[in-house]
């Protein structure tokens, strides 16, 4: 028997969980078919599809560049936003993704130090960058965690203040290897640092996509231990949930995943953070609905921001980090003041 | 029939610095045991070992004869379940939400919850009179509301065993009763098995069979409430002289004398 005196759910308690599940999953799989067909149309260079059987131009424009380009913000944006909504629920932490918690920042100083060390001459052709970003970004993270967990459970402000000095410090890695670096590579890890989508070809994807995808996988299978943590730890432990092993297996996944994606894309905020909150305010808060809802909408939400990104200056680009940052510095502050619950933190 | 055997258990946080030291007490199915002592005393402790969710330093935790060690978490969910002190608020779930969480180990691993769980999860709110707040954030609600909730979620397992860890510490006079109600209806309906640390001491009898007394860390003292329940008893576990019992119409009072 159900009274619904008080709102029912948004979503109507008629339907049963997994009904819900896969109406939304089906959901964000049209709207990331949207966005990616909005994001090949887009661009400096006009590309009509029917027109790609007889113009040979076109067609290598949109197979060696275009398509790959919108992949690549895809899986970027699908690693990012989904790594946010695990570390939000490991840590119950809505402020938690891989910027603030200084991820990215270990990450970017790993994949410095291999580029400084000329271990990627072509900064994106070898995936030894991605083992060091990996390092990097794994490295920060056990710090950060060791940090703030000092007591019985993860104090909020310590994790958050934590992640900062961490990327502080990994950002001050990154300008001292870049002084000390010779010019030619110190010139490649600032165009590095400010992060470009831009790939030939589908080679790079699919080295990517062989660490990618069974990071994926983890964290999915994880969602419902995940959503256990989000709700209370001791309860989770007390539901069978081994806290301990989950913990690990998501921070070696989260490095995995950041550093894989920092080592091509550079560090890209605010994805993290912005995603798993709009999969909140369509699905509610359950962790078996945000994390595969974010996946899908991560991925439709990069390959907008680098949409934008490439036709708004019309022959200049803006760099996918700063239409994200400007898009989402702004939504996340009108999320905080909209939703209370996030501003007590 | 022994349900919970603690055999000498020795507990640290911090290295040479002993939570617990030799504790050993013995739970009867289908009975009621609270567990009471000062503040800072091992109790807490005490009854996260008994639910496994710490391991001892020395000695061991015996489930229906099996030890914690070697049972399956999962399916030891499904006889045993555990209310904390406190729970998180991080995420604005509704109380539904919550209580769903302890119908987990019932459900297979890539499945959902089904409306019969969703069945359950009411009940169980149902029980604790908290039905009202289902859909109700619990963010929202206030410290007594989310204790009760808490506890519908720890009946939405439906246990055999229930360890309570000062469940009404932010209940009123209504409510405090109301929850010692339900457990021993329970107990009496279901064979539930109760054991709650609390310094509730006058909702003890008669509803309790047993009163384990702990002090820095030992068992001080354990029986019945009206052996345990004695002000040269309490004097001592609480490490105050000022403790007082008294009967009124029959129930047992306890207060500390506020002047010297």
């Amino acid at each position: 028997m159900i009274t619904s005196s008080a709102p029912a759910g948004r979503n109507g308690e008629t339907l049963s969980a997994e009904r819900r599940l896969i109406r939304s999953v089906l959901l964000m799989l049209l709207v990331l078919t949207l966005c990616t067909v909005a994001s090949l149309a887009a661009g400096y260079e006009r590309i009509n599809i029917f027109s790609l059987p007889h113009d040979e131009i076109g067609r290598s424009v949109f197979f060696r560049l275009r398509l790959p380009r919108v992949v690549m913000a895809a899986i970027i944006g699908a690693s990012l936003a989904a790594v946010g909504a695990a570390l939000q629920a490991i840590f119950r932490n809505p402020l938690a993704e891989p910027l603030t918690l200084g991820v990215s920042g270990g990450g970017a100083l790993g994949a410095s130090l291999a580029i400084s060390l000329g271990l990627g001459a072509r900064v994106a052709g070898t995936p030894i960058v991605f083992l060091a970003a990996f390092a990097g970004a794994a490295v920060s993270v056990s710090i950060v965690y060791r940090i703030a967990r000092t007591g019985a459970v993860a104090a909020s402000g310590s994790l958050l203040l934590a992640g900062i000095v961490v990327n502080l410090i990994a950002n001050a890695g990154v300008l001292t290897i870049q002084y000390v670096s010779d010019p030619t590579r110190s010139l490649q890890i600032l165009r590095w640092l400010i992060g470009s989508l831009d790939v030939i070809g589908f080679s790079l994807i699919w080295q990517m996509l062989l660490f990618l995808i069974p990071g994926w996988i983890v964290l999915l299978l994880l969602a419902r231990d995940l959503q256990l943590l989000a709700v209370d730890e001791e309860t989770a432990a007390s539901l069978g949930v081994d806290v301990q092993r989950c913990e690990r297996v998501v921070y070696l996944v989260s490095s995995l995943l950041v550093g894989v994606t920092v080592a091509v894309g550079g560090s890209i905020g605010f994805v993290g953070l912005i995603v798993p909150h709009v999969a909140r305010l369509l699905f509610g808060q359950d962790v078996r609905f945000v994390l595969p809802c974010s996946l899908l909408l991560g991925a439709a939400f990069l390959m907008l921001a680098d949409a934008l990104g490439r036709s708004v200056l019309g022959q200049t680009e803006l760099p996918v980090g700063a239409v994200t940052g400007i898009l989402g510095g702004p939504f996340f502050l009108w999320l905080m003041k909209r939703q209370q619950h996030y501003a007590t933190l | 029939m022994t349900i919970l055997d603690a055999l000498g258990l020795d507990f640290e946080y911090v290295p040479q610095r002993p939570t617990l030291r030799s504790v050993s007490l013995r739970i009867e199915c289908g009975s009621m045991a609270a567990i009471i002592g000062a503040n800072g005393c091992g109790k807490s402790t005490l009854i996260r070992l008994l639910g496994g969710l710490l391991q001892p330093k020395k000695g061991g935790v015996l489930y229906r004869g099996v030890p914690l060690s070697e049972r399956n978490r999962r399916h030891f969910a499904r006889q045993l379940a555990y209310v904390p002190q406190a729970t998180s608020r991080a995420f604005p779930f509704t109380s539904l939400e919550v209580v769903l969480t302890g119908r987990t180990p019932h459900i297979s691993p890539f499945r959902l919850e089904n409306k019969t769980d969703v069945r359950h999860a009411m009940e169980a709110l149902e029980v604790v009179a908290m039905s009202h707040v289902a859909h109700r954030r619990i963010t929202e609600l206030s410290g007594g509301e989310r204790q009760l909730v808490s506890v519908a979620r720890a009946l939405a397992q439906q246990p055999e065993c229930i360890l309570l860890d000062e469940p009404s510490s932010s209940l009123d006079l209504r409510h405090r009763a109301g929850l010692i109600r339900t457990l021993t209806n329970l107990r009496n309906r279901n064979g539930l098995t109760v054991v709650m640390v609390t310094h509730d001491l006058a909702l003890l009898d008669p509803c309790f069979d047993r009163v384990f007394a702990l002090r820095g860390g030992t068992v001080a003292a354990s029986g019945s409430p009206a052996e345990v329940l004695r002000d040269s008893v309490l004097a001592e576990t609480y490490d105050d002289p000022h403790v007082r019992t008294g009967r009124v119409d029959g129930h047992l009072c306890v207060w500390s004398e506020a002047q010297a």
